[in-house]
């Protein structure tokens, strides 16, 4: 049951590190001039919606978006800090740890499944008092 | 000009959430009109941003674009009922706005 439960979630993380890798492949194709960049942008950018298509059958959409936006921006400011692209700094590194929490934090709030109508569940049925 | 165009992209960008979504939920033929609407949106998404970032500074833009999407994509969502506005959810998606408009800004 737990393992079911996370696969939609395990899908929405490769798409996200998918986003990375396609922003990055954006970034080196120089306006879509070299090939090899510009093929990998346009298979990961396919796969990485594919995923979010997918995730998005179970996971809320806002929340599912958001942490889709979230991961694949901090990884790939975390690529480009690794890589000696962009300078490492304090704030970014905050930024990313707060990104993450907060993805975590949404993954752990009760799904709306789980809770199946208990909210809107009618008032229980009787004869009428008044 | 830039900033109109650079709002209306990230408008664009809950457009595509939602048809994306549709496009996933539908079945048959169904699916043609939000899969199309998906295609058209995202590439549209994706061309205005690389406008406005021909005058707007690369990381102001992108954060700009990254907050009107979510904040927008977070209030279809509950609007049509898909997701539940609970105060810790909505406190989470801010914070996540929030940390990568910081990220873009300081990048």
């Amino acid at each position: 049951m737990m393992l079911k439960r996370s696969v939609p979630w395990l899908v929405l993380l490769a798409s996200a590190v998918l986003e990375a890798v396609w922003a990055t492949a954006l970034g080196l194709s120089d306006g879509f001039t070299r090939p090899l960049p510009t093929l990998v942008f346009i298979v990961t950018a396919a796969l990485s919606m594919l995923g979010l298509g997918m995730a998005i059958r179970s996971i809320p959409l806002g929340t599912a978006y958001a942490i889709w936006v979230g991961i694949g921006a901090a990884l790939t400011v975390g690529w480009a800090m690794a890589t000696g692209v962009e300078p490492f700094s304090v704030p970014k590194v905050l930024f990313i740890a707060g990104i993450v929490a907060c993805a975590a934090g949404l993954k752990l709030l009760p799904a709306r499944k789980q809770a199946p109508a208990a909210e809107q569940a009618p008032e229980p049925a009787g004869p009428a008092r008044r | 000009m830039s900033w109109l165009i650079l709002l209306l992209s990230g408008a664009l960008e809950a457009v595509w959430a939602a048809a994306l979504h549709r496009a996933f939920q539908a079945t048959g033929r169904r699916r043609i009109a939000p899969s199309l609407l998906f295609v058209v949106s995202v590439a549209a998404s994706t061309a205005g941003l690389a406008i406005a970032m021909q005058t707007i500074p690369t990381g102001t833009a992108y954060a700009v674009w990254v907050g009107v999407g979510v904040v927008l994509t977070s209030a279809y969502a509950i609007a049509t009922k898909v997701e539940r506005p609970t105060a810790a959810r909505l406190l989470l998606l801010s914070g996540i706005a929030a940390c990568v408009v910081g990220l873009k800004v300081v990048a």
